[in-house]
């Protein structure tokens, strides 16, 4: 599904640069679920960001489906993110002026989706991760778990091949971690591919996959059975 | 059609900063409203200068006596009678040999008062019932008194009649000419007064001016004896309530004056003012005429405005050989307006100056306010991008925000304009609607959206949603 080689990613920051990633080979096969882990600073985000085009690598290739994704025009790479990407982030990112099925229906709006049909799916969404009483609710409104639950309803909203999680359960308490865990792990074992960034070791060990990143270079990979 | 959720976004961002908002549209109305009336300013400005140095009046060369205007610090009584210079409609045959001359004539403003002074209370024959005047019948002749009332020392009024002494001249302000029949058969006229020109025959052509029934003053009206009057359409109308004026008499002072004209409509103050011929009087005896003579201005119609000052200094070359050197003041009120019209240019030109300075300020501002404003959204304007939102539609999502500002700002900056532009119009004067005030609001407004707003929206739209994630 994804073939990254030979990625590497430089900071300019003046005077000095910074090789936040250097050298990274990585396949991500369909339905896979894959925990990138490594201390603070050691370039996971900055991995995250390139895989999800958020960011561009410096050097190296990045191929989508056999494309080669970095050439690809702005409205494209949005149309990618769009409709085959799904983000959840560590604090959420929800919109503090949109209620909770708003902000599902959000990415939807951007795919096209016609009012009545987004507002359908993001309520199933909502109900399927168990916010039906809490559809119209503001962000404020909602708890850590809740919001995060809804940020993950929208990552689904327009049903994408990759989920990409950015330490999902870092601004939750353990039980409410938990049930973020599960839900992803729901996705997975219904094919959606899942990578999960985190410095948990043992959340990492509940992947299928796991790499280990420090000082930009993928420093250890792991199969699990 | 529904609103989708990237423009909710933004619409309830703007709600959700009402005080931010309002300071922006404000910045923008204000900026607008201030430049758009300096145009509105500078327009009105100059084309009703240019209008009122075309009209007839800035054609003119006026020759007047040097007492006329240097004289008016000196007491009249001091001034020998013998020195006095009067101009007549005689001395118009200057233009003769002035070739440049297209109309020669006297325009001199006078006042008259109307009606017959019969006064409320008096009879038929004469015999005074009122406290306020008298007529006497002596011989079929009429004295008339009234409107003068005497009052003695305690401030009563005389109830005497006062005829008033015969002058040595014979003149006597109280006297009246009109047969005391034809006197009280006149009807009392709806207007006791109004202001008048003693005028010329060419004085009609040179302002194109043309008689709706009767005619205007000929050669022969200023030779005549015989009283006429020429009244304004609007004036004929206030004083004859049912508007037939041509042939009707009334009395004038002691005179009675036969209207021998009425004047189209012109929308101008002529309308409402009447003329009477300006009379060639015998300045050798005793005529008493000679007393309107006094002050005569005698005016030249040049067409071809740059001739203005040569035939100004041919003009003066008669006159000095006429009357000896400088005893005739010659001047051209063109040349004068445009002095006072530069002057206003140059304050104008300060006063749009200033406009556009504050239009600039107000960019300048509204598009830092913008800015701030889109910078403190750049997280979410990542996200956007995260969620598949492409540099466009987050160009045309933060626009719907900032056009939605500089719109309400350009439309309450337009109607700034016309209303600051409507109290110029009323204090200078001027008419009618100028649609380039609408025009260059509309214009400016535009502009100046624009640059505000799209600006400081396409700057942001370019971010990288990883760097605007970051940014927290």
């Amino acid at each position: 599904m994804i073939r990254l080689e030979n990625i590497e990613k430089e900071f300019d920051l003046g005077q000095i640069k910074i090789k936040a990633l250097d050298n990274i080979n990585l396949t991500i096969n369909r339905g896979d679920y894959l925990a990138v882990m490594g201390p603070s600073g050691s370039g996971k985000s900055t991995f995250l960001n390139i895989l999800g085009i958020l960011d561009f690598s410096t050097s190296g290739q990045y191929f989508l489906e056999d494309y080669e994704i970095s050439s690809l025009p702005d409205k494209e790479q949005a149309r990618i993110r769009n409709k085959h990407f799904g983000f959840v982030f560590q604090s959420f990112n929800l919109f503090s002026e949109l209620s909770a099925i708003e902000n599902v229906m959000l990415p939807m709006s951007y795919a096209g989706v016609k009012y009545n049909a987004r507002k359908k799916r993001a309520g199933e969404l909502l109900d399927w991760l168990g916010l039906n009483d809490r559809l119209y609710h503001l962000p404020s409104m909602l708890s850590g778990g809740e919001q995060q639950r809804v940020a993950i309803a929208r990552a689904l909203s327009n049903d994408p091949d990759l989920i990409l999680a950015d330490e999902p359960t870092g601004n939750l308490p353990s039980d409410k971690g938990e049930e973020i865990l599960e839900t992803l792990e729901k996705l997975n074992s219904n094919g959606v591919t899942i990578v999960m960034v985190t410095h948990n070791d043992a959340q990492g060990d509940r992947a299928h996959k796991r790499i280990h990143i420090k000082d930009g270079k993928i420093e250890w990979r792991k199969v699990c059975a | 059609m529904r609103i989708k959720e990237d423009q909710l976004l933004m619409i309830r961002s703007i709600k959700g900063r009402p005080v931010e908002s309002i300071l922006l549209i404000l910045g923008i109305a204000l900026g607008i409203g201030a430049t758009v009336s300096g145009f509105a300013l500078v327009n009105q400005s100059l084309s009703e200068a240019d209008k009122l140095l075309s009209s007839t009046y800035y054609h003119e060369i006026v020759v007047g006596t040097r007492q006329n205007s240097d004289g008016m610090d000196i007491a009249a009584s001091l001034v020998s009678d013998d020195n006095n210079l009067i101009l007549t409609v005689n001395d118009l045959a200057a233009r003769k040999e002035v070739p440049d001359v297209k109309y020669a004539y006297v325009m001199n403003r006078t006042h008259l008062r109307f009606g017959n002074m019969r006064l409320p209370g008096s009879d038929n024959n004469g015999t005074n019932t009122s406290t306020q005047g008298s007529v006497n019948n002596q011989n079929n002749r009429t004295i008339v008194t009234g409107n003068f009332q005497p009052r003695d020392a305690t401030g009563n009024t005389n109830t005497e009649a006062m005829p008033g002494p015969p002058s040595d001249d014979g003149f006597d302000p109280f006297h009246t000419n009109i047969d005391a029949d034809e006197l009280t058969s006149l009807e009392e006229p709806q207007v006791e007064e109004a202001d008048a020109y003693r005028v010329t025959p060419e004085f009609f052509s040179a302002y194109g001016l043309n008689a709706v029934s009767g005619s205007v003053f000929s050669e022969q009206d200023i030779k005549s004896d015989t009283p006429s009057l020429i009244l304004g359409s609007k004036l004929a109308k206030k004083i004859f309530e049912d508007a037939i004026a041509y042939g009707r008499k009334i009395q004038v002072m002691r005179d009675l004056y036969t209207i021998t004209g009425v004047l189209a409509e012109t929308g101008t103050a002529f309308d409402n003012e009447a003329f009477i011929p300006a009379v060639v009087p015998d300045l050798s005896g005793n005529d008493f005429r000679r007393f309107e003579a006094w002050g005569t201005t005698l005016r030249f119609i040049v067409q071809d405005l740059s001739r203005l000052t040569s035939v100004k200094a041919q003009i003066a070359t008669y006159f000095d050989k006429e009357y000896g050197e400088g005893n005739v003041d010659i001047s051209i009120p063109k040349v004068e307006a445009e002095a006072v019209s530069d002057r206003n240019l140059r304050l104008i030109t300060v006063i749009l100056i200033l406009s556009i300075s504050g239009l600039l300020i107000a960019i300048v501002n509204v598009t830092n306010i913008l800015v701030s404003r889109m910078e403190r959204r750049r997280k979410s304007l990542g996200i956007l991008k995260a969620l598949g939102a492409s540099t466009n539609k987050i160009l045309i999502s933060l626009e719907y925000e900032a056009l939605f500002i500089g719109v309400c700002g350009a439309l309450t900056g337009t109607v700034i304009a016309v209303v600051l532009s409507e109290i110029i119009k009323n204090s200078l004067g001027t008419s009618g609607y100028n649609a380039l005030i609408l025009v260059l609001g509309v214009f400016i407004s535009w502009i100046f959206t624009m640059v505000v707003t799209g600006i400081p929206a396409f700057q942001i739209s370019k971010i990288a949603p990883s760097e605007a994630i970051r940014y927290e």
